[in-house]
Formats: C-alpha cells, sequence, structure tokens
C-alpha cells in the first residue's frame, strides 16, 4: 500500500500516461479548477451511492410497490403509507424495544465507561497496554462475535450460563438467555455492553485528560476535598465528551442490526424486534417496498435529527 | 459559514442568534425522539416523526443565522 | 492536553494499585469471550458441547477441517475400499465414516473479504486525500454544509439505504458483485477519510507548499511531492479504519450478496454440520477472521480515539 502511495511513482508515472498537451493543461490549472477536480469524484459518488437512493426511497414511500412484483403496477397513496407505520402497534412495539435496549446499554456503558477511564486516569503502571486490551471487543466484526455469543450462551453447555450458575448456584439449563422472553432483551445488551463500554471509555479518557492541570493545583490550595473536586471540577468538565459519547451510541444503538440480528434475530416473539429488524422484516421478507420506504424514512429523519446535535456536540468539545 | 453573513449583523434580531435558536431546535429534535421512543401513547408516537422532522429543518434553517 | 503526570495531584500509590487491580480485571474478563473463541476452533465436536465446559481438552483438528472441506457421509464398505487417505482432513473424515468431497466455500469467502475490503480502502483514501485537501486548503463555497453532508452519509441507517440500493443494483447489474460492494463500502468510508485525512492535512504548515510554489512547482506537484509524504502517518490511520470498517461490515453484505460476491461475516454464521451449527468449525473461521482486526487495533491504539471521533478528538 505504501508503494501504490509513493508520491514520485505515481507522479511520475501519471506524466508518463498524460498526453503532452492534456498535461500542459493539468500543470497550469487553477486552484479554483483542482478544488473542484478534488471534491468532485467524492461528491459525486455520494450523490449516486447516497442521496439518488435517498431520494428514490422518498419517492417509493408515497407508493404501493413491491420490490418482488417489478411488473406490477404502481400506484401513489399518497401518505398512507407513513399513517400506517405511525400508527402501528408493532411497530410502535419495535420502537419501545429499541428504546430498552438504548436506555439500558447507554446506561451501562456509560457507567462503565466513566469509571474505567477515572481509574486509568490514575496512571498506574502498565495502564497503556490494559487500555489497548480493553479497547480490542469494539474492533471486532459485531455480526460474527454476535453469532459468536449466541454459543455462549446455549442453555447448559454455554460458557455464559456455566459461569452463572458457578457464582449463584442456579442450575445451568433452568434458564436461556436467548430463548426465553425476559432474559432475551438482556442479552442482547449485555453483549452491546460488553462490546462498546470501551468506546465511552476512550472519549471519557480524553475528556479526564483534556482537564488542565492547574485547575486541580487551585482545588488543592484550596484545600477542596478530592470527593469535592470530582463532583465539582471532574464530573462537570468530562461532562461534555459523556454528552458526546451518549450522543453517538445513542445513534450506533438506534440502527443496530447486525449483532442482534445474529444474536436473536428479533425473537423469541418480537422481544427483541429493534426497529432496524423489524424493516428488514418488512423490506426484504414481505417485500412491503413502498411501506418498508416510509418506515426507512422515519429511521433517516430521526437519525438526521441526532446527527446535528452530534455535530453540534462535537464541535463545542473541539473548541475546548 | 456565517462570515458571509456579517452585514446582516448588524439588523439581526438578537432574539433570533444562532446560539438560542439552535439549542430551541435541538430541544424539538430530543422531544421528536422521547415521542417515538416512549410506552405510553400512541397518539404521542404517531405524531413524533412530524416533530423530529420539524425541529430537524428548524435546526438546519437556524444554523445558518449570524451568531 | 497534558502530558506531564499530575503534579500536585499525583495519585497516591495505593489508590493507583486499587485503580489497576480492578481495570486489569474488567480487561481478563472482557478477554473470556474471545479467549473461547480461540479454544473452541481446536476442540472436537464432542468436547465443544460438553458439560461442563472444558478448559482443558486434547487438540484436535477438527474444526479447521471442517472448515475448509466439504464432506458427505458414506457407508463403511465404501471407505474401505478407498484408496490410502490423501491427508490429515481426510484421515480425520473418515474415522466417522465420512469422505472429503471438496473445499469449503470459506477461502473464498474469505478472498473475496480481502479484495472488497482492500479495494474500498484504496478508493476512499484516494477520493478522501484530495477532497480533504481541498477542503484544507481552498476557498470552497458552503463547506461546512458539504462537510456535514459527508459526515451525515456514514450516519444513516444501512437497512434503510439497503432497499434503494438493492432496487439499483438489480437494474444496472451490480447485484452480488464485488465491484458493487467495493462502491457501497467506498461510499460510505469516503465521509471517514474526508473527516479525518482534514484533521491531518489541517496540521501541515502550509508554508511547506507555498515554499515549493515559489520554487516553480505547480499545485498539483506540491500536493504530490510536498503535501502527501506529509500525510503518511495519517494516511495510513485512515486506511486501516477504512479497513476495518468494510471487513467488518454485515447488513449491506448479508442482503446485496448471496454467493459470488459474499463477504466472511455473512458466511461464517452459516457453517452448519449435521444437526445444527457446527460450532468447533464456526469458532475456527471466527478466529482467522478476527485475528487481523486484533493486529489493526494494537498498530492503530495511537489513533483511535482520532478515527472514531472522526479526528475531532486528538489525545
Amino acid at each position: 500500500m505504501m508503494n501504490a502511495l509513493d508520491p514520485h511513482a505515481v507522479l511520475d508515472k501519471a506524466v508518463e500516461a498524460t498526453p503532452a498537451p492534456l498535461a500542459r493543461r493539468i500543470r497550469g490549472l487553477s486552484d479554483r479548477a483542482i478544488a473542484w477536480l478534488f471534491i468532485a469524484p467524492t461528491i459525486a459518488l455520494l450523490l449516486a451511492i447516497n442521496i439518488f437512493p435517498l431520494l428514490w426511497t422518498i419517492r417509493l414511500s408515497f407508493t404501493n410497490f413491491r420490490a418482488n412484483r417489478p411488473n406490477a403496477t404502481v400506484a401513489g397513496v399518497g401518505i398512507d403509507n407513513y399513517v400506517s407505520v405511525l400508527t402501528d402497534p408493532d411497530v410502535w412495539a419495535a420502537m419501545q424495544a429499541t428504546a430498552h435496549f438504548l436506555f439500558w446499554t447507554i446506561l451501562l456503558q456509560t457507567m462503565l465507561g466513566f469509571t474505567l477511564a477515572y481509574l486509568i486516569d490514575r496512571r498506574f503502571r502498565g495502564h497503556g497496554f490494559w487500555t489497548t486490551v480493553i479497547l480490542i471487543p469494539m474492533m471486532l466484526s459485531p455480526a460474527v462475535v454476535g453469532n459468536f455469543w449466541a454459543f455462549l450462551y446455549q442453555p447448559q453447555i454455554g460458557l455464559f450460563n456455566y459461569v452463572v450458575s458457578f457464582f449463584s448456584g442456579i442450575p445451568p439449563s433452568s434458564f436461556e438467555m436467548i430463548g426465553s422472553v425476559k432474559l432475551a432483551p438482556w442479552s442482547i445488551i449485555i453483549v452491546d455492553t460488553w462490546m462498546w463500554t470501551p468506546y465511552v471509555m476512550l472519549i471519557c479518557l480524553a475528556g479526564l485528560r483534556s482537564i488542565p492541570n492547574y485547575i486541580y493545583e487551585a482545588a488543592e490550595v484550596d484545600r477542596a476535598s478530592r470527593w469535592r473536586q470530582f463532583w465539582s471540577i471532574t464530573l462537570p468538565m468530562a461532562l461534555p465528551f459523556i454528552m458526546l459519547a451518549v450522543l453517538f451510541r445513542g445513534i450506533e444503538n438506534f440502527k443496530m442490526f447486525d449483532m442482534v440480528n445474529l444474536l436473536t434475530s428479533g425473537g423469541p416473539g418480537s422481544t427483541t424486534e429493534l426497529a432496524s429488524i423489524t424493516l428488514k422484516r418488512e423490506a426484504f421478507e414481505k417485500w412491503r417496498t413502498g411501506y418498508s420506504s416510509a418506515f426507512a424514512i422515519v429511521l433517516f429523519v430521526t437519525v438526521f435529527g441526532l446527527a446535528n446535535i452530534y455535530v453540534k456536540a462535537l464541535n463545542r468539545v473541539k473548541n475546548r | 459559514m456565517s462570515s458571509d453573513m456579517q452585514p446582516v449583523q448588524r439588523h439581526w434580531p438578537s432574539s433570533l442568534r444562532r446560539g438560542p435558536m439552535e439549542m430551541a431546535a435541538t430541544a424539538v429534535i430530543a422531544i421528536g425522539v422521547l415521542m417515538l421512543l416512549q410506552p405510553f401513547s400512541l397518539t404521542l408516537y404517531t405524531w413524533s416523526f412530524v416533530t423530529t422532522l420539524a425541529g430537524t429543518a428548524l435546526f438546519m434553517v437556524v444554523s445558518k443565522f449570524p451568531d | 492536553m497534558t502530558s506531564h503526570a499530575h503534579s500536585v495531584v499525583q495519585p497516591s500509590p495505593l489508590s493507583q494499585r486499587i485503580a489497576g487491580v480492578i481495570v486489569v480485571l474488567y480487561a481478563v474478563i472482557t478477554m473470556v469471550p474471545l479467549a473461547w473463541i480461540f479454544l473452541t476452533g481446536f476442540k472436537s465436536g464432542p468436547d465443544s458441547i460438553a458439560y461442563p465446559p472444558k478448559v482443558l481438552f486434547t487438540p484436535s483438528a477438527e474444526g479447521y477441517c471442517n472448515l475448509f472441506t466439504t464432506r458427505s457421509r458414506q457407508s463403511p464398505e465404501y471407505i474401505a475400499q478407498l484408496p490410502p487417505t490423501s491427508g490429515i482432513c481426510d484421515a480425520f473424515a473418515r474415522t466417522s465414516n465420512m469422505v472429503v468431497v471438496g473445499a469449503s466455500n470459506f477461502v473464498p469467502r474469505f478472498v473475496n473479504s480481502l479484495i472488497i475490503a482492500f479495494g474500498s480502502t484504496a478508493l476512499s483514501v484516494v477520493l478522501g486525500v484530495t477532497a480533504a485537501y481541498a477542503f484544507s486548503r481552498f476557498k470552497v463555497p458552503a463547506k461546512d454544509d458539504l462537510l456535514f453532508f459527508i459526515l451525515s452519509t456514514r450516519m444513516m441507517p444501512p437497512i434503510a439505504v439497503a432497499i434503494p440500493i438493492y432496487l439499483m443494483y438489480r437494474d444496472v447489474g451490480l447485484s452480488d458483485t464485488r465491484l458493487g460492494m467495493i462502491l457501497l463500502y467506498t461510499a460510505v468510508n469516503v465521509s471517514l477519510a474526508v473527516w479525518l485525512l482534514k484533521g491531518f492535512i489541517d496540521e501541515i504548515p502550509r508554508e511547506y507548499e507555498e515554499a515549493a510554489l515559489v520554487d516553480g512547482y505547480t499545485r498539483l506537484q506540491a500536493f504530490l511531492k510536498v503535501v502527501l509524504p506529509q500525510a503518511t502517518t495519517g494516511i495510513v490511520a485512515t486506511a486501516i479504519f477504512c479497513l476495518i470498517f468494510a471487513w467488518n461490515e454485515y447488513a449491506f453484505a448479508v442482503l446485496l450478496t448471496s454467493g459470488e460476491a459474499q463477504t466472511a461475516p455473512p458466511f461464517i454464521p452459516i457453517i452448519i454440520g449435521e444437526g445444527g451449527q457446527d460450532w468447533p468449525a464456526v469458532a475456527a473461521g471466527s478466529t482467522l477472521f478476527l485475528l487481523p482486526i486484533l493486529v489493526f487495533t494494537v498498530l492503530l491504539r495511537k489513533h483511535l480515539l482520532r478515527g472514531i471521533t472522526f479526528g475531532a478528538l486528538r489525545k
């Protein structure tokens, strides 16, 4: 990869391959022309693969089109699709499942992540190495990991059940993490927390390290207790960073698909059927393309609204 | 992005500054998202989308206002 | 931003020790599921589903053999009249009245993952570095709006985007092709690449290029010969982030590919043996698939924060 990017080789090749008149013209390009030449391909790709499909989805969301019947006549249905998505108790239930998932994952990850960051900021020996170890789960493929957790969750033979029964004495075959209506929502929360606590930890750590030393020094001079320092300096100053992490995890988990699809695929019943999984069923199993397009737009607008807030929070933290 | 709006700034009403208006739009989006996810009322759920959409549109408009 | 240790507020040795113990404990617990994947890959079928779960066991090549081969059940008489076994996996299969009939799809799927991940990474980095340079150095109209637009494309829910992409790819013949997946992953990754690389290029002093321009370089030469070499670290870090995303991606892959261009993440979960999932084979596949990312994470550790916050936070 480094060779391919070697600027001299690239330039020489480009010069060789360019016909002389064209080469003269390129060398004389104005800054303005280069700016457009450099930005246009990216914008073109995004228009073709993101914006055009988005506009198409908006158009489809007002029709009764079905992707598995491309030859059937397509009729406009006005806002009917939106009305049915937004009045469907099943979709509402999926949103509540998503809300449950969001609430607990964000709560657990923030608490665990902040605690870990606070402890790592004590700078004990070897903290760099152990921080790297902790970060590993969030870099892995959620699909492959979700699939493997299904094995850990097996009743009787699974490692998770064994460990729980080892510490609590409950027989390992007496509960099923992904088979029971009560426990399944918690099974996905546990895996998500395992995967993404490191993310929150990393952002919180950046927040803690951004607090200038002299503030603590001033507090020491004023003889403020460590406890007081934590509540009046550490926490308030790390708060924008915590908010950033919460928003990002919120957006990501609102869209959650891969890990849950492989771990529980929405079951049992529809207890872990998050919004994206319901959408996938409507779009790619029931082939209600028009209806699911409206559903997709509802999800998209929500994410887009949150993304606006996220970027605002990002800029605020960046300008610190 | 607001730099090319400097001349307007003089005549811009102070209640329509970017900061507070963005806060208001953020609040509308947040309310919309809460309405979408709450388990209490189907009516609130039904109107969540319009609320979020309005909040997002508002946000995009007011982010063009001068600081 | 302060790299030197807290001077007055240096934590006491006792609090450091307690913090260290808790963090190490958390790190070890967090590694248990991964260690279990690794161990299960070397277990025999019965060992993998034994109760209580076995930590000590005789290593077996069954998982890796099953991962790389397809087998069919034959009668003992048929197996008895076969010529001597040609390899360890063949010998292995025969002990349970099976015959290796060919290679499995794992290698082609893994190769697809490699081609698609590297292809889309190369494309994203090229597009990203040029766009980032333009955003960093030139007055671009509506710059902030364009940058937000680029970022927001990354935030779209994949399933929502997948519906029209599915229809579009079906119409233009890109469904289940590597090219289609490369373009799609590039579109997703380019936003990260632009944001990250803009941060790196912003840090390169403009004076270098200006000196080059005075020396008679054209803008393009200055970019290629002065800016690119300075941005090498940033380009490598960005490339690895793009690579990891494309490598791990599942939602688009499972909806838009089924054979030809299928990558490893949708394939590994459907490795089945007789009577359900073949866990040692799944574990073996997962191990081989996750291992490169483990290495990259260690290499990337200094840039992780920058990458996951779109370049907003450094250290």
